[in-house]
């Protein structure tokens, strides 16, 4: 995997999930399972940014001698 | 009487755990001591990492801060904490490797290692500690907080003492050690607590007419909200990265792999927010009358659970305040002793980051009986200044041949931007105004740069 789609992919997914929320859902008012969007979004980042950096170590960095 | 007996029997089990870490390292040499000989796992490390995430500035700040600010709050404390972590994934490996090319024990080494010079290491240490003298009072201001509610007839002063003695037990028997392995009791403690207390709130909440009041929970973000969100968020994200603990913790791993591996299941680790938010909630939602601003946490505990579960969430609040106490200390100590005073034996070093850590301990708890401020407000200004060490350390970690005046002048330049911009109240355009302090840092670094490559050029011809 190169570089670039390393950083992407453990980085720029998390990065773009969590700061594109703040103008897009800071101030809708539609509520998930009781939580304002914006939040209940913010709790599905924890899983997505765990998957983003799993995905880069099982598929590349794993097999790393520096890790 | 049974609230007390858990408290006391949970916090001696702790020390048990503190004195059960020295085994097999009864002799320890300053670098055991201080970094446990980069000897740790993933496993340890991810304790150490992510229990600053787990400190009772989360367990009482967060939930006073989302009843009080709503949405505006959440995004950007949630918002930073999750970026810090693919952050880390990337930058952490590279802060262990610097540490082990100069040999480091502290923060401060990577930049005596890389630029080598003794002015801009002594400006990085006056900066650190300036930032972390603010952490030990934040504890003790939190133990206070959590232990009144056992209703002990004790002074706070006395209250503070014996945490501040139980602090300095737990590094005398076995340095970074002790709080590492009483981290693991701790955060599952938190966990248990946490998710009890959000639980019981979630039902509550339900049984008091639903979520209709949620949406009503602190005020509608504006655009500035949004901008000061977003600017925290970046510039937190990469402070979390930058702070000398993390640094510390990362130097007691055994590989870069570790330090990877640890960052991975980071983010799952902060699923207490959930239930922290719905105690916010069902406090809000209750009007249950609170003491102080940041009674939240401990308010809603008191009253949703039997009298006896009190000791238990006052000891594990207690235990997150003594942890990240003990590992504050940890940074702090050797940061005198090794960075300060150089030219001293091993030995000498090793006793006077003792004894500074000591006098540390009684400013704290001295500072704690006159403190105020809300915790999360005083978090905000420690990564104001952490924020400037960045362009230093990323010259360290990519090896540039930044000119270390430069670095020393940036970080003297942005720490005074933030705090005049800081005391004049400016709200310039609702960013956070490190970020100016951060653009004036890197303004400094790049003219003294200029200037010092325009003068060598000069001079050779």
């Amino acid at each position: 995997m190169r570089d670039s789609i390393r950083v992407l992919t453990a980085l720029g997914i998390p990065f773009a999930a969590v700061v594109l929320s703040v103008p897009l859902l800071a101030r809708s008012s539609v509520m998930i399972m009781g939580f304002p969007i914006a939040v209940a979004w913010l709790f599905f980042c924890l899983f997505l940014t765990s998957a983003s950096m799993g995905i880069v170590w099982f598929v590349a960095d794993r097999k790393r001698d520096d890790g | 009487m049974m609230a007390s007996f858990f408290f006391v029997g949970i916090i001696s089990l702790a020390f048990a755990f503190a004195v059960l870490s020295r085994y097999g390292h009864a002799r320890q040499s300053n670098r055991d001591f201080f970094v446990a000989s980069g000897q740790f796992g993933t496993f340890l490390v991810f304790m150490l990492g992510v229990g600053e995430t787990y400190s009772i500035g989360s367990l009482l700040g967060f939930p006073a801060a989302a009843e009080r600010q709503g949405v505006s709050f959440v995004l950007w404390y949630m918002g930073f904490l999750i970026l810090a972590y693919p952050v880390g994934y990337f930058v952490n490996p590279l802060i262990w490797k610097a540490g082990q090319r100069y040999n480091a024990i502290t923060f401060a080494d990577l930049f005596q290692g890389h630029f080598k010079s003794p002015f801009l290491e002594k400006i990085i240490v006056f900066n650190v500690l300036l930032c972390l003298i603010p952490l030990g009072e934040l504890q003790f201001a939190g133990i206070l907080n959590i232990v009144n509610w056992m209703h002990w007839n004790i002074s706070p002063l006395a209250t503070t003492s014996v945490a501040a003695l139980l602090a300095f037990g737990w590094i005398l028997i076995s340095g970074i050690r002790a709080p590492a392995y009483v981290s693991v009791m701790k955060d599952l403690l938190i966990l248990l607590v946490v998710i009890g207390v959000g639980f019981l709130a979630f039902r509550a909440i339900g049984s008091h007419g639903g979520y209709t009041d949620i949406s009503r929970m602190g005020p509608v973000p504006d655009r500035q909200d949004e901008l000061y969100a977003v600017s925290t968020i970046i510039l937190q994200a990469i402070g979390f990265c930058v702070a000398p603990q993390m640094a510390t913790f990362l130097f007691t791993a055994r590989s870069a792999r570790v330090v990877r591996r640890s960052q991975i299941a980071m983010p799952l680790y902060m699923l207490m927010f959930p239930f922290l938010y719905l105690v916010a909630v069902y406090v809000h939602v209750t009007k249950l009358p609170l003491p102080a601003a940041n009674d939240v946490f401990m308010a809603a505990a008191n009253a949703l659970l039997p009298p006896w579960a009190l000791g238990i969430v006052a000891s594990a609040g207690v235990l997150s305040g003594l942890v990240i106490l003990a590992g504050t200390c940890l940074v702090l100590g050797p940061l005198i002793a090794r960075n300060l005073l150089p030219a001293v034996s091993d030995r000498i070093q090793g006793r006077s980051a003792k004894i500074a850590i000591a006098l540390y301990l009684v400013f704290s708890v001295m500072a704690a009986s006159h403190m105020s401020a809300l915790m999360v407000t005083l978090t905000s200004f420690y990564y104001m200044g952490i924020i400037q060490m960045a362009p230093g350390l990323a010259s360290v970690l990519w090896r540039i041949p930044a000119p270390p005046l430069g670095i020393a002048m940036g970080i003297v330049v942005g720490e005074s931007v933030t705090i005049s911009l800081v005391w004049t109240g400016a709200r310039v355009g609702g960013c956070n105004v490190a970020i100016f302090g951060l653009a004036a840092n890197m303004a400094c670094i790049a003219m003294m740069w200029g200037g010092h490559r325009w003068y060598g050029r000069h001079r050779n011809t």
